[in-house]
């Protein structure tokens, strides 16, 4: 976009990305008035023509993956014409839904008299609560900010939220880690058999008690890892600086689980993609040759 | 030979792709299944549905939130798929709702794939609240009323209350097992806000990403979740558990034939979970190849650099 020197555009590449971008924009839009002809002759009875619509969404998918996955190759237009595509379909699938699935049957529908309401598919919905109509310029305060004189009043639907959500993590902290906090006190050794724990490598009798080496290895690995986390003494002396070191490590393996983890989750997300595009080859495969 | 593993190191990228997307391609050609050895969460999570009393006479049903998009339908969904199938073998009334968009219309439409095998019927076996607001109201007066929350089902726009399935289901207490499949934080509001202000404290089942595995197994050591199925391995082996479950209904002539995912008319799931990990073994045998190969090179070109000095001084 910029020449070596940072301050003006290169004329020759900037020309050449013009023309990709209008390229590729009048092949897609070529692609979808084909689809919108096709969607238009769709019908119950035409099985033909829903075939083809549904191929036509098949070969859409497979431009779009294999255009992805382009840039795994280098760096192409195609790619970050996808992009862009994705992440404005993302955006205006998002606006559409909230919408049609939260805005129009929680708020719009529910402020209508109860005859207007039942001329809809919505029955059963509460009607008439006219009220709900003053949520619109309460929300609308949220573009304030554009207006510097009245920026002021973003600030109260900003603290108000910013009120709520401090209330809410803390009532919710105690809910989400109090009962971890509860099960960290585990003991090594029991002068009783547990109940309903079964005999075995961490529930063994010896010298006349019960010894758990799970709860050991537990409390040295919490005991290790929060030392880490002990910022208010300094790590010189041996009692917190061995701990310390030895919680990094466990920190360490933490993360190498994760990270395997997310492999692993990445690794099946792209055999999705690869499998679409095998169904997708087969299927044509069956319609030409078969 | 040490310049052949020193090379490895150098490798172009797109060498590894290109390796990586053969493999992944012949694997889900070949689609061999797998039978994979069954994790402890995932056997706990199974058990869970199945003790669970949502029977047609029990008066209770299982709420499935399926929260996840198109994009991880490839973990989440096959995830989704194994579980319906469980509960429709075991005969266990279910709800399925979401707090995300997308979740909304996949999870209903998975089960609406699986119900015509298992002779499941939308009312009265099974039934889709659609998606619900993931805010803090919703989570505090859901548990109270449940009818009165959701009002609606998603399907025909009807009153919850016309539905058979729903006769006798007012509470949370009424909903003996959550199973939370998602790919987002979604399952963090249940437990902050929902399961410490219910007695009994309500029974959560966990289907997550393999991305957000590693960090839920403290809830599980809490007994905060009864059990989980991470990713696709976790797919895989509930999977394995209700096939076997599946062999006995056809046995038994309970159902006709055993499920066929190539049936399926979503995006990525035309093969079972346990074949797909068979094209995930294959793949992560081929990290480690070359990650293998890659440290072999710099082992033996470390040592190259070492030698050399002493070659040098020796003249």
């Amino acid at each position: 976009m910029v020449n070596d020197a940072g301050s003006r555009p290169e004329p020759a590449r900037q020309e050449n990305e013009t023309f990709w971008a209008i390229t590729l924009l009048g092949l897609l839009a070529l692609f979808v008035i084909a689809g919108a002809v096709i969607n238009h002759y769709v019908t119950v009875d035409n099985k033909k023509y829903a075939e083809l619509f549904t191929q036509w969404k098949v070969l859409l998918g497979v431009i779009a993956t294999l255009g992805i996955f382009s840039i795994l190759y280098k760096e192409n237009p195609t790619y970050r014409f996808l992009e862009h595509i994705f992440i404005g379909l993302a955006v205006g699938f998002g606006v559409v839904a909230t919408w049609v699935e939260i805005l129009w049957p929680r708020w719009f529908i529910p402020m209508l008299p109860a005859n207007m309401v039942k001329a809809t598919d919505f029955h059963g919905v509460s009607e008439g609560q006219w009220w709900l109509f003053f949520a619109l310029p309460i929300a609308l305060l949220f573009y304030s900010v554009y207006f510097p004189r009245l920026a002021w009043m973003n600030r109260l639907l900003i603290s108000t939220i910013i009120g709520y959500y401090a209330g809410y993590e803390l009532a919710g902290f105690i809910g989400l880690l109090g009962p971890q906090i509860t099960k960290s006190f585990k003991p090594p050794v029991t002068t009783y058999a547990p109940e309903g724990a079964a005999t075995g490598a961490n529930n063994f009798q010896f010298l006349g008690v019960y010894w758990h080496p799970f709860a050991i290895i537990f409390l040295v690995v919490l005991v290790c890892t929060l030392a880490f986390f002990i910022f208010s003494v300094e790590h010189r002396r041996r009692w917190i600086s061995q701990p310390a070191i030895a919680g990094r490590y466990f920190i360490m393996i933490t993360l190498g689980a994760i990270f395997g983890t997310t492999v692993m989750g990445r690794f099946s997300l792209v055999i999705s993609r690869f499998q679409f595009l095998i169904e997708a080859v087969k299927d044509w495969w069956h319609l030409i040759f078969k | 030979m040490s310049s052949f593993f020193e090379h490895l190191q150098h490798i172009d990228r797109r060498w590894i792709y290109l390796v990586l997307a053969a493999v992944l391609i012949v694997s889900l050609i070949i689609g061999k299944p797998e039978t994979p050895i069954v994790l402890d969460t995932v056997q706990h999570l199974y058990d869970a549905v199945d003790a669970a009393p949502a029977g047609p006479g029990d008066g209770k049903l299982i709420l499935l939130e399926t929260t996840f998009a198109a994009n991880t339908l490839g973990e989440s969904g096959l995830q989704t798929r194994a579980i319906v199938r469980h509960m429709m073998l075991s005969h266990k009334r279910f709800a399925v709702m979401a707090v995300d968009q997308q979740g909304a219309k996949l999870g209903p439409a998975i089960v609406n794939e699986l119900a015509p095998y298992y002779g499941y019927e939308y009312g009265k076996d099974w039934i889709s609240f659609g998606l619900q607001l993931g805010v803090t109201p919703f989570y505090k007066s859901f548990p109270k009323d449940i009818v009165g929350t959701v009002k609606t089902d998603s399907i025909n726009h009807k009153p919850l209350g016309e539905y058979p399935i729903m006769r006798g289901i007012n509470t949370i207490k009424e909903i003996p097992l959550l199973l939370e499949i998602t790919a987002s934080a979604s399952v963090f509001l249940w437990l902050q806000l929902v399961q410490p202000a219910t007695t009994p404290r309500l029974q959560i089942g966990y289907g997550c990403t393999g991305v957000m595995a590693a960090e839920a197994y403290p809830y599980l050591d809490s007994g905060q979740m009864v059990g989980m199925a991470p990713g696709l391995k976790g797919a895989a082996d509930y999977e394995k558990m209700v096939d076997a479950l599946e062999a006995k209904a056809v046995a038994s002539k309970e159902i006709e034939k055993p499920y066929d995912p190539k049936t399926s008319s979503l995006s990525g799931m035309g093969q079972s979970a346990r074949q797909l990990m068979f094209t995930q073994n294959n793949a992560h045998l081929v990290v480690i190849v070359f990650i293998i190969l890659g440290n072999i090179g710099m082992l033996l070109a470390r040592r190259r650099t070492r030698r050399a000095p002493k070659e040098d001084a020796n003249g």
